[in-house]
């Protein structure tokens, strides 16, 4: 027997957390698979494609048959325990190359490939950064720039997160090319100067795994592979070989400010957001003394107006943004209140959290 | 709401008949590029039989026999003749949508709707008498009707001399009418869909005009669902004016003879993407990938057949045709395999916008969008002046072997200088 009676949540969990990766189509029959290793009453399960390798692990499993190791689809056995009742003991055989998955009165038959074919990470840690990091102060930061991230660019290196450790502190930047956020953390101390580019999958893998407490994670920055050690997962990735832009460049520095309460504007632009074009996603930002007006209009010539009661005192402004960029940023930002700050209607705008230099939105505007 | 559909008669053939009115009477074909198959067939020759599509080797000797006229496609006159028709057509209504190269809806709203059929006559008149090119006219209360109308108009199915009105027809003769049309002759009801119709018993246009919307709709699609409206004088295509910007645009020739080597290839790919990027600009659009494709000749059975196609997507959208040749090449030298007789290449602008609305970039160098746009301008103004093709990007090639068989082309009456009709 490989595995016996064991609680379906608790082979259940690990699955969950290392199917992640495994892509719906691959070129490598193996690679839909999860390798699971038992060695004394440590059970290991291992998925990957090729790209990034997540590795969880139950130390306390109570199993006392002997080691072996096995890989089998991964989906399908996650989805077997999903369905199969909760609270039921779930028993696993290799037999003639085949998992027996025993739960009650059910059986599945699945198909395996060997453990020896299954293509690990090869890992290249050798003079890694080491940096450790709260996970629930890290999961905040990515969560106030991955929106940013391009998606399938053929600027590569703007799939992905840009993570700068720079003496003490830690700076995570993303953008599309149409937008850039930034965020920054001061670190437990100084390091070494250190710039990678974490790929997209890498880190919306990263996201669903970490925790929100004050446990730490460690990462391992070498030079083309980042190794993540945290609550019993190891994750490694490579990174994305590129020079990414240069982002300080284009964080503006203006003087002509706006504060607004952050959640009035986020829900009178989700209301205007309807009626923009459904392809543009244009918006229109009106900026006169003390009001703000927010225009939409589609191609059927509907329209959508809000006027906002504002602090505001500068120049008149008249400028467009794709709302989405805008509802990014806000729904993601969370303070109270947002400082909006313009240059002229053909530069970019600058979001910020007032009394926060930590967080910076920038998006640039488009005709309407 | 009654309108119109105003169609031109076998309209290739009638361009070449304008400016050489020996055709006149005389069975005439248009031939596609390449002199490949049959486009377009006057009156004479579908009388002998011939198909759409007919290949040009299958029916060169029933040609020799009966003294058909071929003639290889000139677009570029037919393109002009098509915008002076639609030109006049335009003073007839204030509401007009142009649907294809021969064909536009004209809205009626408000005419008197007993004069229709006098009106239509005065439309056939001013664009015959002004143009020399034949029109027939549909009248009726939907889009889907008038095209119906037309079709009846083309075959003198009500009433002769090319004009069809619906709104004159009672209920009784409208039944007659419908009861003797093939079904297949609605709008937007084709073979696949004339063949599932056959098992529903649905074989003329009253039967599906009278058919139970629902389960039509269930049975096909919403949009089946609005012909049977619109055969029941309900509008539920409303009419397109200005028409909707070309979402993508594709250029693609078939080789006069075979090609197999890559350079010959990216000769015709950056000639092709040279003339799409054109398009592209006058459209004032940009575009933000480039499919491009190759393919071998299908009808070759011995041959090796290969073909295939790659979108190259750009790092944000463009009109610059350097950037555009720069994107198909990378992608043609990604699928190119040698070995094989390519007999066609393609090239297809993909997701335009227009260029006003594209969104400005973080990391954007203005200087260079300068520059590439003043470029682009001196070339169009150049070639606009000069004559196509005057200046363009060298890789296309100087002699171009690979150029698409025209043998029979008619000269470029009203776009050329040099090839002007000469009377006496």
């Amino acid at each position: 027997m490989f595995i016996k009676n064991i609680d379906k949540d608790v082979l259940l969990k690990p699955l969950q957390i290392v199917t992640g990766v495994v892509e719906r189509k691959q070129p490598l029959p193996i690679l839909s698979n999860v390798l699971i290793e038992k060695t004394d009453s440590r059970l290991c399960f291992v998925a990957t494609d090729l790209e990034i390798q997540i590795t969880t692990q139950l130390t306390d499993a109570d199993q006392k048959g002997p080691d072996a190791a096995i890989t089998v689809a991964a989906k399908k056995l996650q989805e077997i325990l999903r369905v199969v009742p909760d609270g039921s003991k779930v028993s696993l055989d290799i037999q003639d190359s085949r998992l027996q998955v025993k739960v009650n009165k059910s059986r599945f038959s699945l198909q395996t490939l060997p453990a020896q074919d299954f293509p690990k990470v090869q890992e290249q840690l050798e003079q890694a950064e080491k940096i450790e990091v709260e996970q629930g102060q890290l999961k905040k930061l990515f969560g106030m720039v991955q929106y940013a991230m391009a998606q399938q660019d053929i600027r590569y290196y703007l799939n992905g997160v840009l993570l700068v450790i720079d003496g003490a502190s830690l700076k995570l930047v993303a953008t599309d090319g149409h937008r850039l956020a930034f965020t920054s953390t001061m670190l437990d101390k100084e390091y070494a100067k250190k710039e990678i580019i974490l790929p997209r999958k890498t880190v919306n893998e990263l996201i669903k795994l970490l925790g929100d407490g004050k446990e730490k994670i460690l990462f391992e920055l070498a030079e083309n592979q980042v190794r993540m050690t945290f609550s019993d997962i190891v994750l490694t990735s490579k990174v994305i070989d590129g020079k990414f832009p240069d982002y300080e460049r284009v964080i503006p520095n203006y003087t002509n400010h706006l504060e607004m309460d952050r959640l009035a504007i986020l829900q009178a632009l989700q209301r205007a957001a309807i009626l923009s074009n459904e392809k543009f996603r244009g918006v229109r930002f009106v900026l006169t003394e003390k009001n703000l007006r927010i225009i939409s209009s589609n191609s059927e010539q509907e329209e959508a107006q809000e006027d906002m009661e504002t602090d505001y005192h500068g120049i008149a402004l008249d400028i467009g943004f794709n709302v989405n960029y805008l509802l990014d940023g806000l729904n993601n930002a969370t303070a109270q209140t947002v400082t909006f700050s313009f240059g002229d209607p053909n530069s970019s705008i600058l979001i910020t959290v007032p009394g926060n230099e930590e967080f910076k939105y920038v998006v640039m505007p488009m005709r309407i | 709401m009654p309108l119109a559909l105003v169609d031109c008669n076998n309209f290739y053939v009638s361009c070449e008949r304008v400016f050489n009115p020996r055709l006149e009477g005389k069975p005439v074909v248009v031939l596609s590029n390449n002199d490949g198959v049959a486009v377009a067939r006057s009156n004479e020759v579908k009388a002998l039989g011939i198909k759409m599509g007919e290949p040009w080797f299958k029916m060169e000797k029933i040609a020799r026999q009966h003294g058909i006229i071929a003639y290889s496609s000139n677009y570029t006159l037919y393109g002009d003749l098509s915008a002076r028709v639609m030109s006049i057509l335009s003073t007839f209504s204030p509401k007009q949508e142009i649907y294809s190269i021969d064909e536009c809806f004209l809205d009626l709203d408000g005419f008197d709707p007993q004069s229709l059929m006098t009106y239509g006559q005065i439309i056939r008149q001013a664009v015959k008498q002004s143009l020399g090119i034949p029109v027939c006219v549909g009248i009726a209360d939907t889009k889907t009707l008038a095209k119906l109308a037309n079709h009846c108009a083309k075959k003198g199915l009500a009433g002769a001399d090319g004009v069809c009105d619906f709104g004159r027809l009672n209920d009784g003769e409208r039944t007659v009418l419908f009861a003797s049309i093939p079904v297949g002759e609605v709008w937007g009801v084709g073979r696949r869909i004339t063949e599932k119709l056959l098992t529903m018993n649905i074989t003329t246009v009253e039967d599906l005009r009278t058919a139970n919307l629902e389960r039509i709709q269930s049975q096909f699609s919403v949009v089946l669902g609005r012909t049977v409206n619109e055969l029941n004088a309900i509008p539920c295509i409303e009419l397109e004016e200005a028409g909707t910007p070309r979402q993508q645009i594709m250029v693609s020739r078939s080789f006069g003879s075979s090609v197999t080597c890559l350079a010959d290839l990216s000769e015709s790919v950056t000639y092709f993407t040279t003339r799409a990027a054109e398009k592209l600009r006058h459209d004032g659009s940009v575009a933000a990938s480039v499919c491009v494709y190759i393919r071998t000749n299908p009808f070759k059975e011995d041959d090796p057949q290969y073909q295939r196609s790659m979108i190259v997507p750009l790092s944000r959208p463009s009109d610059d045709t350097t950037k555009l040749v720069q994107a198909a090449l990378a992608g043609l030298k990604a699928i190119y395999r040698s070995g094989y007789n390519y007999k066609k290449t393609g090239v297809l602008l993909m997701g335009l916008q227009p260029k006003a609305t594209i969104q400005p970039a973080l990391f954007d160098d203005p200087l260079e969008q300068a520059k590439s746009d003043s470029l682009m301008h001196v070339m169009d103004a150049i070639n606009k002046k000069m004559g196509q093709g005057c200046v363009g990007i060298a890789a296309s090639g100087i002699r171009q072997r690979w150029a698409m068989r025209r043998e029979r082309k008619s000269p470029n009456y009203t776009t050329d200088w040099n090839e002007l009709p000469v009377a006496g």
